[in-house]
């Protein structure tokens, strides 16, 4: 009878073991699936918080990934996430680790007891601070023995010891303090499968970055070859058209009338023009591949440079510069004077039809970028083209008035973007411009495609 | 006093370009002689008195003028072969070249070339800058020993 009931009780839990492997594996499917709809996995981990947290009956759990932590439901505070984790790494403890006392096993752990006094945590990552934590609560349980487990021992005046058979057996009750309900072996499996999974993806990941960084490295190779190309050959049919026009036009032989002279110069100055145009495409180029070197720039003296060049060659013009000390900053220093030589350049030609042009230039720091700006009092434009003006080749006035090839604008933008920064203009025609641009705290060196 | 000066040794396989640099260097008014070569391992061949060449005077050049783009052998690969022989290390070399590309110019400072010219599109400015090298390599400059003065 009795081995009967044994045999029963046992086929019952097989069976709810049996019942909870396959319900923790549809939850395993239905993560991955959420997780590979996603660019970032942890995305699709944490999007459906309920079932992350079913998955392991849990109350809370945490998914840190890279830098970032994302805690969901009942968890410790961020910083005591980290430290688990920190700890956690400390310990080796690198692909699985469970505990249903916390509080006993790991430091401080104290704190947290009540909202975590179990945690089952999976790494994903060898390389990076990567973990999947659950959390479950602390649950205070009364405990009733059958008997004091520290029997107690009576000394007796022989100096020997005994021990009472009616009081080992009295009722004794513990008080269980940071605990947790224990973790299921169902459970513990399903997340070292969970873990697998995940670090397949990683790894899929990684191999597909290292996959694009390889096409990537290839067409900057062929974008090298091409604008090497075009610097030799596409300049030297340039460089012939105006060199043998302005042979003939200098040839005693030639009979030329006056009009024949103004067509000869007329293809001169279209061929340098396209010259010019060339060696500003390839600058264009060389900007968005040349590496970045950041350091800190003096940006007060940097303009002050800048704006010496630009008066030495406007010495009839009468302009009122009002430059303000501008904040400090991080970037590379040939680039960034190429900016403000462009951005000074224009307000220069872009006021030449005013008696008096002012220019001013100011400079914020806000908390996580620093933003410049230079305004004039030049013809300025239609604020509907504005983004326009940063094209390459893009120009808002006719060549007629305003020379130029396009470029410069383009280039600021391209500087700025490779520096993480942003670039954009006010203006109202004939009311003058404003232009401005950003520059982040921290510069990431920006790799540029576009 | 033509006896006394070395010629010019010029390196351009692109005919438009050979025609203007010729006459630029005449207008220049250089009286030294200018020998053409149309690629790289033709010029190698005059320095080192080879194939052709085996029967010239021996002697180096007042100056190469090179162009970067040859066919058979390039312009950085003529002043590579230059730079690696002690005796022609001495000739000045000047690259002529279309070429603004930055990692050209810093080869070529590499391999010690002595003064690096992009050409112009503008052919008064081409003119002049011809005029200042020529002045420069080919009348001012003393002649490094070694280099035999043609008589005849």
């Amino acid at each position: 009878m009795a081995q009967a009931l044994a045999v029963q009780l046992e086929a019952n839990e097989q069976r709810a073991d049996y019942e909870q492997r396959i319900r923790l594996k549809s939850f395993v499917t239905r993560m991955l699936g959420a997780m590979a709809e996603e660019d970032e996995f942890v995305r699709g981990l944490t999007k459906s918080p309920d079932d992350l947290m079913a998955f392991a009956d849990a109350t809370g759990a945490a998914v840190l990934y890279e830098d970032r932590c994302t805690l969901l439901g009942s968890c410790p505070e961020e910083e005591h996430v980290w430290n688990l984790v920190n700890w956690l790494v400390e310990q080796g403890r690198e692909e699985i680790f469970f505990s249903d006392c916390l509080p006993l096993v790991v430091p401080n752990g104290e704190a947290y007891r009540e909202r975590a006094s179990g945690v089952l945590a999976i790494s994903t990552s060898k390389l990076y601070r990567s973990y999947v934590l659950w959390f479950r609560p602390e649950v205070v349980q009364t405990v009733k023995w059958g008997g004091d487990p520290r029997k107690p021992v009576e000394e007796q005046q022989s100096g020997s010891a005994r021990i009472h058979p009616r009081r080992s057996f009295d009722i004794w009750k513990e008080t269980v303090e940071n605990r947790s309900t224990p973790w299921r072996q169902a459970e513990i499996d399903a997340a070292g499968e969970l873990r697998n999974a995940v670090i397949g993806i990683v790894l899929r990941k990684a191999e597909e970055l290292a996959e694009l960084s390889a096409e990537l490295q290839r067409s900057n190779k062929e974008l090298e070859a091409f604008s090497y190309s075009v610097s030799h050959d596409l300049r030297a049919p340039f460089r012939h058209i105006v060199g043998y026009s302005e042979l003939l036009k200098q040839s005693k032989t030639a009979q030329l009338g006056p009009g024949d002279t103004r067509y000869l110069d007329v293809i001169i100055n279209s061929a340098h023009f396209a010259g010019t145009l060339v060696d500003n495409l390839l600058s264009f180029s060389q900007i968005g591949r040349a590496k970045i070197n950041v350091r800190p720039i003096d940006m007060t003296a940097l303009v002050a440079e800048v704006l010496r060049d630009a008066q030495l060659l406007e010495k009839d013009r009468q302009i009122t510069w009002r430059v303000e000390p501008l904040p400090a900053v991080e970037g590379d220093l040939m680039m960034l004077r190429l900016v403000w030589q462009n951005l000074i350049h224009n307000a220069v030609k872009y006021t030449r039809a005013r008696e008096e042009a002012i220019v001013e230039i100011t400079g914020l720091g806000l908390e996580k970028e620093t933003v410049y700006s230079i305004r004039d009092n030049g013809v300025g434009f239609d604020q509907a083209y504005s983004d326009k003006l940063f094209g390459v080749f893009q120009r808002l006035h006719r060549m007629e008035d305003y020379e130029g090839t396009g470029i410069g604008l383009a280039n600021v933008r391209r500087i700025i973007a490779r520096h993480g920064g942003r670039t954009w203009a006010e203006g109202e025609v004939d009311r003058g411009a404003c232009f401005y641009f950003s520059l982040p705290r921290r510069i990431r060196g920006h790799a540029e495609h576009a | 006093m033509q006896s006394t000066l070395k010629p010019i040794v010029l390196v351009e396989d692109n005919p438009q370009d050979l025609e203007l640099t010729l006459i630029a260097l005449e207008k220049a008014r250089l009286a030294n002689e200018v020998i053409t070569f149309r690629d790289g391992a033709e010029a190698i061949d005059y320095l080192c008195c080879k194939g052709k060449w085996e029967l010239r005077e021996k002697g180096n050049p007042a100056v190469i003028l090179l162009d970067i783009k040859l066919p058979k052998l390039s312009g950085l690969e003529v002043l590579e072969y230059i730079n690696s022989d002690p005796e022609y290390r001495k000739i000045p070399a000047v690259m002529l070249t279309s070429s603004r590309e930055e990692p050209d110019l810093e080869r070529s400072y590499e391999l010690g070339v002595n003064a690096y010219v992009v050409k112009p599109v503008s052919f008064a400015e081409f003119v002049k800058a011809v005029q200042e090298l020529g002045g420069f390599w080919a009348i001012l400059n003393e002649p490094p020993p070694g280099s035999i003065r043609r008589g005849w």
